[in-house]
């Protein structure tokens, strides 16, 4: 393989796999939108969850019950890690799951909600449905998702003037309302003032998850009445419609401050810091084909920047994980064999249990921002010294392999003369093998 | 971009500095004072940490809330009441080694998480041309005075540690067996790479076991690893608290950050001992909340907010009291912008006058150098 197919794999994959191919212009021309909708798998897991809960209630929260809400929570949170791991660990579709998991961090959830554990994984695979869309239809789909519902507080919001509103004296909350302004469309200085933070605050609210529906629905009696101005627009009238959130939505994701943060954002994540050009031409295409976000993908295949030398960023947690599992044949069973500690599964230490021990904890971002695009922050010593103790396990799991036709296999014409002598010092078979997962060439892309 | 010129800085630094700096091995060190920042990210309500219930507009401001009048125990004094989690910390304010500033902010005046955050860390506003945090600038200020290191412990990379100090970052969570008599190949492989050169020390300080832990145990075990640290060479400390963005069910949720936060600062005084009484504690957040509640019995983004001050240095200045500039009154048009806790001062004069007295610094090396535009205003003997 050459350096450049090297390269593309790094940028724009999870490096590279023996007897894969990577072809990521391939993988945007069959690319259709999946539409097999989860929805009814996630109003299954709410209603569980709602009934759980209820039960735990009436019977005066019985510790049994305490223990089975808690196993639900667990078992629903490690199974969509492990399909999550699995899938991007043995899927030829590379550059989907990287923009999988770039969209899932931008539109992020983080930790906090319990409900979140059972509709994470959901919620990243109903937002790669259209993720090869509109970016409206994927604004729409993230906002209104339960998980985001839940997370950002929308299903608490009410309009204060609303039916529901005055029977019960409560009002809305602006957590969603900003950080769709600030974090999910036009970016912290895209134009905005606090009135409209309030207003699209108000136009959002009416959408919840009524109890026992498991699923987002507007609800007119809980929505604030009367026109709101969001950026010189008015939205609404003395009766709430769906509508009027879905005004809104076209004209955030057309608004062009938008089209500039999503595509700074691509290109920091794709590129580097230093990608301001590559911003510019992944924005003009951006605003010009109206979100259209092959047309988006395919700009930043074409773009000069594509063929850099790699370096600019370094592999998040998750990349590393991935790039690591898929850099040499694993054992049998590898990825799905669990082990059982007091009667209960352990989660398996390559996939879901090592995930846990990252410091990039999948789905649970700190804070609504996401996980940072910043190369500095992904080979922090904090984040090193976790990926060295996982780096063993893995290890573990590999077929018998030499050291220097693996280095070679996983690097090759990437890899600095360094990184190759280091690995030949090194007497013990596992330890070189680890050397090369531990190496910078292995961590950056 | 910024970043990454940021980025370049570190690596900068971590190949010419870093390797001059000593092992991490006990020795003596001239300077026995510590410091410790901790950052509350996600802002505060201090209206609710820290209740101020001498103002007759704040029973009604919060109409829909479980809001009871304190015990007496928790009045600290004629007008001001500690939420009851923050009991633990009542013995220290009595002690006289703890302090809250009240009805403060940075100057930052907008609303967003990030921005204000970056302003708290980095000291001053983005168009400073700074790129590293305080207290980065603070250890080059102090350079000759033999600060051994300072760690940011948790996640790494705050941007209160950035720049062209060097910092060691750590986690109580590293089982590196695997690596024990490979260190030498880690050595080789990081070597060249100046931005991998830090693992290697990390790894040398800590190199233990520690099990998998719920965030409120985290809490602990960070506190207790910066204690650690501190009682060894280190001599500046920072990490950072979480769960403070309390926009529904506020009373549950807060009560939980500010027992956490009450852990933290017990867990410092207990772990450290003797060292205690040479420490200051300073712990502050992006931004205060709204003074009404929401329609979902949380708060939203506001401006004026609360800092504390702890430490066994306190009792030699302003330990023991609620310090506030001119408490601006709740009232609606008293607000700011009808809607926050106006703040009356700049949180980072404060923070100013105590490393001043810490460090023994001069006031205009410190308003030019740790926080560019900070007017110092009168001298004010925090510790």
């Amino acid at each position: 393989m050459s350096e450049s197919e090297y390269i593309t794999a790094f940028r724009f994959g999870f490096g590279v796999m023996p007897n894969t191919s990577f072809a990521p212009e391939r993988e945007l021309k069959i690319a259709v939108a999946n539409d097999t909708s989860n929805d009814q798998i996630i109003t299954a897991r709410i209603i569980a969850t709602e009934e759980q809960q209820k039960t735990l209630k009436e019977t005066g929260r019985a510790p049994d019950e305490k223990k089975k809400l808690q196993e639900l929570f667990r078992s629903f949170e490690l199974a969509d890690l492990d399909k999550e791991i699995i899938n991007a660990a043995t899927s030829k579709a590379m550059f989907t799951n990287r923009l999988a998991a770039f969209w899932a961090n931008h539109f992020s959830l983080g930790k906090g909600k319990q409900i979140l554990r059972v509709l994470s994984g959901l919620y990243e695979t109903s937002l790669r449905q259209k993720i090869f869309g509109r970016f409206s239809d994927l604004l729409i789909a993230a906002e209104l998702h339960p998980a985001m519902v839940s997370y950002l507080n929308l299903n608490e919001s009410i309009g204060p003037n609303s039916k529901a509103g005055q029977r019960s004296g409560k009002g809305f909350n602006e957590n969603l309302g900003r950080e769709i302004l600030e974090l999910h469309t036009l970016g912290v200085d895209g134009g905005y003032v606090q009135a409209d933070v309030i207003a699209l605050s108000k136009i959002l609210t009416g959408w919840h998850i009524p109890k026992d529906q498991g699923q987002v629905q507007f609800t007119p009696n809980r929505a604030e009445p009367g026109s709101k101005t969001l950026l010189g627009k008015t939205y609404g009238s003395e009766k709430p419609k769906p509508e009027d959130a879905y005004a809104a939505f076209e004209a955030l994701a057309a608004h062009p401050s938008t089209a500039k943060f999503i595509s700074a954002k691509l290109a920091r994540h794709f590129f580097g810091p230093q990608s301001e050009s590559a911003a510019k031409s992944i924005a003009a295409v951006f605003q010009s084909s109206g979100g259209n976000l092959i047309e988006v993908y395919q700009t930043m295949l074409n773009l000069k920047e594509a063929k850099a030398p790699l370096g600019a960023q370094n592999r998040t947690d998750f990349e590393f994980l991935i790039s690591a599992l898929r850099a040499a044949p694993l054992r049998e069973h590898a990825l799905d064999e669990k082990q059982k500690q007091d009667g209960t599964e352990k989660p398996n230490p390559v996939t879901s249990g090592a995930m846990r021990n990252l410091t990039q904890q999948l789905w649970k971002a700190p804070s609504p921002k996401g996980w940072p695009d910043d190369p500095a922050f992904w080979i922090s010593p904090t984040i090193m010294t976790a990926r060295l103790k996982l780096i063993p396990a893995i290890v573990r799991q590999y077929q018998d392999i030499e050291p220097i036709a693996f280095a070679e296999a996983a690097l090759g014409p990437v890899m600095t003369p360094n990184t190759r002598s280091t690995i030949k010092l090194a007497s013990n078979r596992l330890q070189s093998i680890g050397l090369v997962l531990a190496s910078p060439d292995f961590n950056r892309r | 971009m910024l970043i990454n010129r940021r980025h370049l800085l570190h690596a900068a630094a971590a190949s010419g500095i870093y390797s001059l700096l000593p092992s991490l091995t006990l020795a003596a060190t001239a300077m026995e004072k510590r410091l410790v920042v901790i950052i509350q990210r996600g802002g505060m309500d201090s209206l609710d940490a820290v209740q101020p219930w001498g103002d007759p507009a704040f029973k009604l401001l919060r109409p829909t809330t479980e809001l009871i009048a304190p015990a007496p125990a928790f009045a600290v004094d004629n007008f001001f009441a500690f939420n009851d989690a923050l009991k633990p910390l009542h013995p220290l304010f009595s002690a006289k080694e703890l302090s809250v500033v009240h009805s403060v902010s940075t100057p930052y005046r907008a609303r967003s998480h990030f921005d204000a955050q970056d302003f708290l860390e980095r000291g001053a506003d983005d168009h400073s041309n700074l790129e590293s945090g305080w207290v980065n600038r603070l250890i080059t200020l102090l350079g000759g005075r033999k600060v051994e290191f300072a760690a940011d412990i948790g996640t790494g990379a705050s941007y209160i540690m950035r720049g062209p100090a060097p910092t060691l970052n750590i986690y109580p969570k590293s089982d590196l067996s695997f690596w024990a008599d490979s260190t030498q190949f880690l050595q080789l492989l990081y070597q060249n790479d100046p931005a991998y050169k830090p693992v290697l020390d990390s790894i040398k300080a800590t190199g233990t076991t520690k099990p998998e832990k719920t965030d409120q145990t985290a809490t602990h075990e960070v506190a207790a690893l910066a204690a650690k640290m501190l009682k060894q060479d280190c001599r500046i400390a920072a990490f950072s608290l979480y769960g403070w963005d309390t926009h529904a069910q506020q009373t549950n949720n807060l009560k939980k950050s500010l027992a956490e936060l009450a852990d933290a600062i017990t867990t410092l005084k207990v772990e450290l001992g003797d060292v205690w009484a040479n420490t200051l504690v300073v712990v502050a957040s992006e931004f205060g909340r709204t003074a009404h509640f929401n329609g979902t019995g949380g708060t939203d983004h506001g401006t004026g907010g609360a800092a504390f001050f702890a430490g066994g240095l306190m009792a030699g200045g302003q330990g023991g009291k609620i310090i506030t500039n001119r408490w601006p009154g709740l009232a609606d048009d008293k607000l700011f912008e009808g809607r926050d806790l106006n703040p009356t001062d700049d949180v980072r004069r404060y923070i100013g006058w105590a490393l001043i007295s810490l460090y023994d610094l001069s006031p205009d090396k410190l308003s030019s150098t740790i926080f560019p535009g900070v007017d110092m205003g009168q001298q004010l003997r925090m510790i």
